[in-house]
């Protein structure tokens, strides 16, 4: 094979890292404002999508309520920006947004993981939190905090940049230009937080929670622990995700709303759950459609996107990553594929390798 | 006094429709392992077969049985075409399923039409309870649900049928290997349940509005029904049908719906934290 193109050799990667984030920096240049403002918000959406492949991706926790800590941390953001008034007080907000969604996460953790609450009901009270939240939110008695169908925006104070006190950049947030680099840069820092959490041991105990739970707690850890844990951070970072798209896009009842979680499922379902590439991919390519075909067929889009996701998980699983790996592995031999296989198992201690084996995997496909 | 009567009657009612809706849901679930998100669906196109065939044959009644008849064909349709190939795959049934609820909204939004529709009760007018003024036609539900669940209690403890499909929910392969046809018992199953959802759907029709979206609002609850109640017996959905119907009731009546969602949300994660097979599992 001397000499053929492979993907992953190490410059091929480097160069190709590079290519992409000099048209990210420089995609502003080229692209229009609408263009500019709509791949912010895809930015803010990958991050979620990243965040939900964390939690379901990679520990196996499918929530149906994602977006309603994208929620919390956009309302929380508006919220500080409504009453608070100071310099810098759209990083306190943010800092609120994903703290909040934090501290949420970690109370219902306690509550669900310590009664080891599995799967589908784990599905479900995600689901009946985004539906309160809706109603919450929506409610005529909150008309005057929350901005019910109007949303939030009103007259207060727009974001600013800056330093309180030393330096304060007197453009305001609502510049394209700002919101589409502070995107970009929280994108990036979350990728990279995303894959040294992934490549980290916590990953791969993330990953042995996906593939049997029981045998992990025989091993002796701590899964409820664990999973809080990661719901915490997934959820944190759906808030930070949340607040950073308050300049960007109206933000109104529907952030809770049931569309908007199962969008968050279908990009990563799309893009390739447990490759955090996928979930990135599969928001902007979701989005991206979604935006032309909402224009084409104002009313059906919805069941365009319903359909192709029956179709996506029924045909093609492991979504677009899948057909990346497909096309990889497609050289293999049965010998080759049998052999790493064989490898893989004969790594654990002979001890317990007999128990190990016996307990068996436990992910389903 | 009459207040409290009055709600207590709205609390039953309650549990007649979470009832019909949850077992539907706890049956699939305790025999297949089948989440079917798309239970709401199957609610909603129940309402609106009433609805549809009030303009065609002007009578609620016709308009019920077709709903009971039509809904269940179709189901078993899906369960071909869709629960059957993932039938190893739990979790990606969930996801199926759940597109598939989305899809069946938005065709019914497109068929039907956004906007919300009424269907004239059948039974106008009040009928005397203990001396309180209450809906005739409400009273009617209330009966009719109680008529149906027993009709299936029975079917499930008395008949050869119900037999085989406890032995199917008991130990699948072992009741396969006693003879019993598990695929058939389980287009049975999954018809029955549709069938029991759709005609919760005609029997609410005239009480609720009617809208695309109305499946949505019975599913979260159909399942913090076999939440509660637990799968794996009959009397378990019946029983988690009386707490949420009964909490939502009295709750009601003292604050706000909003308050009321919230309020049964903590009920139920407490029960799944407590007893997490349910309050009335047998297992």
């Amino acid at each position: 094979m001397v000499g053929s193109f492979t993907w992953k050799s190490k410059w091929n990667m480097r160069i190709i890292v590079l290519v992409v984030l000099f048209a990210m920096v420089g995609f502003p240049w080229v692209g229009g404002d609408y263009d500019v403002v709509l791949v912010s918000r895809v930015l803010c959406f990958a991050i979620l999508a990243l965040s939900l492949d964390l939690l379901w991706g990679y520990t196996g926790l499918l929530s149906f309520g994602h977006g309603a800590f994208f929620g919390i941390g956009a309302y929380s953001l508006g919220l500080t920006l409504k009453y608070l008034h100071f310099t810098g007080n759209a990083y306190v907000g943010i800092l609120v947004g994903t703290i909040g969604a934090v501290i949420i996460a970690v109370i219902l953790g306690y509550f669900l993981f310590y009664g080891r609450v599995s799967g589908i009901y784990f599905g479900i009270i995600t689901l009946a939190l985004t539906t309160i939240l809706f109603s919450i939110v929506n409610h005529p008695d909150a008309f005057y905090i929350a901005g019910g169908q109007n949303g939030l925006y009103g007259p207060f104070l727009k974001p600013r940049f800056g330093i309180p006190g030393i330096w304060e950049y007197q453009r305001t947030l609502t510049s394209n230009l700002a919101n589409y680099y502070t995107t970009m840069v929280g994108f990036l820092a979350a990728f990279v937080f995303c894959r040294y959490l992934v490549r980290s041991s916590f990953g791969k105990i993330l990953r042995a929670i996906q593939n049997n739970e029981e045998r992990l707690e025989y091993l002796g850890y701590n899964v409820a622990n664990l999973k809080i844990v990661i719901f915490a951070v997934a959820c944190g970072l759906a808030g930070f995700a949340g607040s950073l798209s308050v300049p960007i896009q109206f933000i109104g009842p529907t952030v809770f709303g049931l569309v908007f979680s199962t969008s968050v499922i279908i990009w990563v379902a799309v893009g390739g759950r447990g490759t955090l590439l996928g979930p990135a991919i599969g928001a902007l390519v979701v989005t991206y459609v979604e935006s032309w075909l909402s224009t084409q067929f104002a009313s059906l889009w919805v069941l365009f996107l319903g359909t192709f996701f029956i179709l996506v998980i029924v045909f093609q699983p492991d979504g677009i990553m899948g057909l990346q790996r497909r096309w990889r592995t497609r050289r293999l031999t049965t010998g080759a594929v049998m052999n790493h296989s064989i490898l893989s198992t004969a790594q654990d201690p002979k001890e317990i390798q007999d128990v190990v084996r016996s307990l068996g995997n436990k992910k389903s496909k | 006094m009459e207040a409290a009567l009055t709600q207590f009657l709205n609390g039953l009612s309650f549990v007649a429709i979470f009832g019909l809706i949850g077992v539907g849901l706890a049956v699939l679930l305790g025999m297949m392992g089948v989440i079917n998100l798309a239970h709401g669906e199957f609610v909603m196109l129940g309402a609106y077969v009433v609805w549809l065939s009030g303009f065609v044959f002007h009578n609620f009644w016709i308009g019920l049985i077709l709903a009971v008849a039509t809904v269940p064909l179709f189901s078993l349709l899906i369960e071909r075409t869709l629960i059957r190939p993932l039938y190893k795959r739990p979790l990606d049934t969930i996801l199926a399923t759940w597109g598939l609820g989305m899809v069946l909204r938005e065709l019914a939004q497109v068929v039907f039409g956004k906007s919300d529709r009424m269907v004239e009760a059948p039974i106008p007018g009040f009928a005397s309870v203990l001396g309180v003024h209450y809906s005739a036609y409400r009273l009617f539900v209330i009966g009719m649900a109680i008529v149906v669940l027993f009709g299936v209690i029975i079917f499930f403890l008395k008949t050869d049928y119900g037999l085989r499909a406890r032995a199917i929910i008991s130990n699948r392969e072992m009741a396969s290997a006693l003879g019993v046809n598990t695929e058939r018992v389980n287009q049975l199953m999954f018809g029955m349940g549709a069938g029991l959802a759709a005609l919760a759907g005609g029997l609410i029709s005239p009480i609720y509005v009617d809208s695309p979206y109305m499946g949505l609002q019975w599913v979260v609850g159909a399942f913090f029904v076999v939440v509660i109640g637990g799968v794996g017996s009959i009397w378990g959905p019946i029983g988690g049908a009386t707490v949420m119907g009964g909490s939502q009731g009295v709750v009601e009546f003292f604050m706000s719906p909003v308050v009321a969602q919230i309020i049964i949300l903590l009920v139920a994660i407490a029960v799944v934290r407590l007893r997490q097979k349910g309050l009335f599992a047998q297992r």
